[in-house]
């Protein structure tokens, strides 16, 4: 059943077109969420939560624009509220790269502490670039920013896990 | 150290054949690109199976709650307009205003019949300017009509089957009224009468169409509250 089809379902509240939405979107919202906010709990948590803003906002869905996207906007807020809700929010301009503290030596061990470094909007950006493979156009609609913001977020993250990574190859060779 | 013509690159400044020439001569580009590749590498390692293996029953369970207390507010705020309607049931409503709907076409009936009959001008055919008047009324409540239309007649079928029944019968028979009056305004449109029942068909038409659009924005007002 195509994905329009299935939206209309929702429209009537029809929860077996739900289920056949989170079967589709299971595991790149688990691993988006989890990438997120680093936590199982709460990445569940904001998947839920994604489903019932979902089931309250359905309505608001215009026909013809990327379904994809408009429920990873869903998404990426539910995870921005936990975030919220955790500690004052941080610096999401990605010009301020140079402002950028490297990880500490005690969690330069892995990738996975590297991208969890990251501000959260440059984390959402990367997390769906490259390791949900979007196009920059649906990181954009996804996260309601420019396509120009998208590129430039990416750039500054590769150029901070590259760092990263130039550290953590000398830290091995000392 | 960062080289500009990766920000140009990485920005979709710079297409991938130019940027590669560069790199070929610049060292700090082909480092960049070297780690990039291992980063991206290292990312990609990172998309594995998440087990969640009890979270559709909870989002299930979310959901059906949910819309446990949808039906049960829109229930409730549809036995409210009941109760405040008066004592009359909505269905005893609905039977008084059948023979109301019964005398108001008979009286365009004898209307039209009237109408039809009186070929020659009288005091009740209207002068040009003012039949221009009254056929722009007309194209006015056509115009709304059409409008509220579009979106009432969607909204019926998400009622209640009382509501559902009412508004399909009450539009039913005020369409039997245009059509009729319609028909005898072809054969004779300046009879005033006859445009009278018309207009007044015409009106309530439009009245019971925002009706339905009102109930309906009372559902959503509901729904956004819950």
């Amino acid at each position: 059943m195509d994905e329009e089809a299935i939206v209309q379902k929702c429209k009537r509240g029809d929860l077996m077109a739900y289920r056949m939405i989170y079967e589709r979107y299971e595991q790149p919202f688990l691993r988006t969420a989890f990438r997120m906010l680093g936590r199982q709990q709460e990445a569940e948590d904001a998947v839920q939560d994604t489903f019932l803003k979902l089931y309250r906002g359905i309505h608001h869905y215009k026909s013809g624009t990327r379904f994809s996207s408009y429920i990873f906007r869903i998404l990426i807020n539910s995870c921005y509220d936990v975030l919220r809700k955790r500690s004052p929010e941080v610096s999401l301009d990605p010009e301020k790269a140079g402002e950028y503290h490297q990880p500490s030596s005690e969690i330069r061990h892995s990738i996975k502490e590297a991208i969890a470094a990251l501000p959260d909007q440059m984390r959402a950006c990367f997390v769906l670039f490259a390791i949900e493979g979007f196009k920059q156009e649906e990181i954009a609609e996804a996260l309601e920013i420019k396509v120009g913001t998208v590129k430039a977020t990416v750039h500054w993250a590769k150029a901070r896990l590259r760092t990263w990574l130039s550290a953590s190859r000398k830290e091995e060779k000392e | 150290m960062s080289c500009k013509e990766l920000e140009r690159y990485d920005r979709g400044e710079m297409d991938e054949a130019e940027f590669m020439r560069h790199a070929a001569s610049c060292p700090v580009c082909r480092q960049a690109l070297r780690l990039d590749e291992e980063v991206i590498s290292l990312t990609k390692s990172l998309r594995k199976t998440v087990k969640a293996p009890h979270l559709w029953s909870r989002i299930e369970e979310a959901l059906r709650e949910k819309r446990a207390e949808e039906q049960q507010l829109v229930q409730e705020l549809q036995l409210e307009k009941k109760q405040k309607s008066g004592r009359f049931s909505f269905r005893w409503r609905f039977l008084r205003f059948v023979p109301a709907a019964a005398a108001l076409l008979v009286v365009v009936g004898i209307g039209v019949y009237f109408g039809l009959k009186s070929s020659a001008p009288s005091s009740g055919l209207l002068a040009h300017k003012a039949l221009a008047r009254v056929e722009k009324k007309e194209q006015e409540y056509m115009r709304a009509i059409k409008d509220l239309e579009k979106q009432a007649l969607p909204q019926i079928a998400d009622l209640n089957l009382d509501f559902v029944f009412f508004y399909r019968t009450r539009l039913e028979t005020i369409d039997a009224q245009i059509e009729q009056c319609r028909e005898a305004l072809a054969l004779n449109p300046a009879n005033a009468h006859i445009r009278r029942y018309l207009i007044a068909a015409l009106r309530e038409k439009k009245e019971t169409l925002a009706e339905v659009l009102s109930l309906e924005d009372e559902d959503t007002k509901l729904r956004r509250s819950i």
